[in-house]
């Protein structure tokens, strides 16, 4: 069963936002400083109405347009490149050229991993969202240093709507990171780790972060006030240990992905 | 003519060039010095019996031609294809060397002027001592370079074989991933229609009303089973075959595998940033071969734990030093190493290791239970 889901609302995302164009090359060496500086900037320039423009690389053709025509049709989303392989995609993507790109990680020609992580290096602002039959979820645990952030995925065969595909976009555009709902319905918090340790409740709330869920989609879910998650984050980022700040909720996704397994 | 080819000749050139040389330097010196002692032992001298010849001139006169014989091996031209035309100059070269030599010794006045027929009886004693030379410089280079032929195909045969079994290898690989492919797709896909038409059928019955209760539950049944089978069974194939992750890197295998493990296991796992680094996705440095490696050698190492070992903490630790040599710690809070240690899975492996340069040990590790761990080399492939 797919619940229908209402649209991330910017609050958390844009935070995130934050969170990774502080490494981008405007602020030089001194990233650290950026986030308050762009503070009111950004919340000006995250206009509701811009489109989010995404790129597709997918092999099977009948996914590939499937994808296209379906994201297509929605008012927020623009489709702006659509490519077969890892070759046409390094080949069309171009600097700029997407907000989000959507790759398949199976490509016949290589795979959607190296080449998010390519395109992430041309493009530093570029947010990449995975998709792949087979669960490499974990894929997100490893990455590179330097292409560390932004970065979503989302199973084929789960059984996902247009609306939590259009949703997990606009989060990665915003530089946070979506898990596949389904795949963390499925994982088990790991006997010993810190995450077993958190209440069913705060577990609830970290799942359903995990799934790019604003703190007021969260509260809705769950039937709880918006002040109570945003307590419980508070509880679930000292249980983990993770200080509080822009990273701190990515951070602690991929600490539910670490620390839990998937049979 | 390759450039190998090309030094290989120049360097049998310069072999022979001295083969010829030091001989043929060897009977200069030797008959100058003969002919000098003979005079004064033989005291024939003074009786103006014999000519008296000063050493220099003699002297000369040999080396000149000990020089214009190595000079000429030297400096002619060779090619394997040629080899005959090559003898041929060289030997005339020698024959011209020891007349050079003759011209010489009755310019310097070695011969008194009523034994000029000495002169001929020393060009063929000369041509003798040239021949002989150049024979011995040939024979040498020759001998030289069949040497140097033999070692460099004795390890061309070697990178042969060991490319031929990289090949091989990669081969295997690429049909585990295709089976893993058609299983995760076609098969997966066939399962899914046949439980389909299974819920067809059992819709239908359920409708009717004339239906053995017993058909109905083992229609459910069956319906559970081929859905067990495609989520389960099709897909630990699948994992088997050709485990995720080993297509994209080193790090990403190794995790893939990790998360496999059921969550009543305590897991930490360190995967160092260097070897993150070293096989970024982007450049793919490790071959999927030695991906599965790892993969292989920490599912050993894991599901001995916790069959024999009875462990209920597993301690995974991935790290790379700076000759680039990768290394895989694996420790359990099981029984230990037992007396005996069941070899069967890690000699596989302990074989495959050896074949990469890698090495692995069974200790007693900090946990109180096995530590297994293993090296693999990742430069200079």
């Amino acid at each position: 069963m797919v619940t229908r889901r209402e649209l991330p609302i910017p609050a958390a995302p844009v935070a995130r936002r934050l969170t990774r164009q502080a490494t981008r090359p405007v602020w030089g060496h001194h990233p650290h400083r950026a986030p308050r500086a762009l503070r009111h900037t950004c919340g000006v320039t995250a206009s509701p109405s811009s489109k989010t423009r995404i790129a597709v690389v997918e092999d099977q053709p009948l996914y590939r347009e499937m994808i296209a025509a379906t994201l297509g049709q929605r008012p927020e989303i623009e489709v702006v490149v659509t490519a077969d392989g890892a070759r046409q995609g390094r080949e069309l993507i171009t600097a700029g050229s997407a907000d989000v790109a959507v790759l398949d990680v199976d490509l016949a020609d290589g795979n959607g991993l190296a080449l998010g992580i390519q395109l992430r290096r041309a493009d530093p602002a570029i947010g990449i969202l995975l998709l792949s039959a087979q669960d490499v979820m974990g894929v997100l645990l490893d990455l590179p240093a330097d292409v560390r952030r932004g970065w979503s995925y989302l199973s084929k065969s789960s059984a996902l709507s247009t609306d939590s595909l259009v949703a997990a976009i606009q989060a990665t555009a915003a530089g946070g990171t979506v898990l596949d709902p389904e795949l963390l319905h499925r994982a088990r918090p790991r006997e010993g780790s810190a995450v077993s340790q958190l209440s069913q409740r705060q577990y609830e709330v970290l799942q359903s972060v995990a799934q790019g869920d604003s703190n007021a989609v969260v509260a809705g879910r769950l039937g709880i006030a918006v002040r109570s998650v945003e307590a419980h984050l508070g509880m679930i980022y000292a249980a983990l240990n993770i200080p509080e700040g822009q990273n701190a909720r990515v951070t602690a996704v991929l600490r539910l992905l670490e620390e839990t397994a998937r049979g | 003519m390759d450039e190998v080819q090309a030094t290989d000749m120049a360097r049998y050139r310069r072999t022979a060039a001295w083969g010829s040389f030091v001989p043929m330097v060897v009977f200069g010196v030797g008959a100058a010095l003969q002919s000098e002692l003979f005079q004064v032992a033989s005291g024939l001298a003074a009786y103006g019996e014999i000519y008296d010849v000063p050493l220099w001139a003699r002297l000369v006169a040999n080396l000149t031609a000990a020089t214009l014989i190595g000079a000429a091996v030297w400096l002619v031209p060779i090619s394997p294809s040629r080899r005959l035309w090559w003898l041929a100059a060289v030997t005339s070269a020698a024959v011209v060397g020891v007349l050079v030599r003759g011209a010489l010794q009755v310019a310097l006045g070695v011969y008194q002027s009523s034994r000029m027929d000495l002169v001929w009886l020393d060009v063929v004693v000369g041509l003798f001592c040239g021949l002989f030379s150049l024979a011995v410089g040939v024979v040498l280079a020759d001998a030289f370079r069949r040497a140097r032929l033999q070692e460099r195909s004795t390890s061309r045969q070697a990178l042969r074989a060991s490319a031929a079994l990289d090949a091989l290898q990669a081969e295997e690989l690429r049909v585990r991933r295709e089976v893993a492919e058609g299983l995760h797709g076609t098969v997966q896909h066939r399962l899914v229609l046949v439980g389909a038409g299974l819920r067809g059928i059992f819709d239908e019955l359920s409708v009717g009303d004339a239906v053995e209760e017993q058909h109905v539950g083992r229609l459910v049944e069956l319906e559970r089973d081929i859905d067990d089978l495609r989520e389960h069974g099709v897909r630990e194939i699948g994992q088997l075959l050709y485990p995720a992750g080993v297509g994209l890197g080193v790090s990403q295998a190794v995790r893939m595998m990790l998360q496999r493990i059921p969550s009543s296991i305590r897991v930490q796992a360190h995967i160092d940033e260097s070897v993150v680094e070293y096989d970024d996705p982007a450049f793919a440095r490790v071959p999927q071969t030695l991906r599965l490696l790892v993969v292989r050698l920490l599912e050993e190492a894991v599901s001995n734990a916790l069959r024999h070992g009875n462990a209920g903490q597993i301690a995974v630790a991935l790290g790379m030093d700076e000759q680039q040599v990768l290394s895989i710690i694996v420790d359990d809070d099981g029984v230990g190493v037992p007396e005996n240690p069941e070899f069967s899975g890690l000699a596989g492996l302990r074989e495959r290791l050896d074949s990469v340069g890698g090495a692995l040990e069974l200790t007693t590790g900090p946990l109180g239970g096995a530590r297994l761990s293993a090296t693999i080399p990742l430069g200079q492939r």
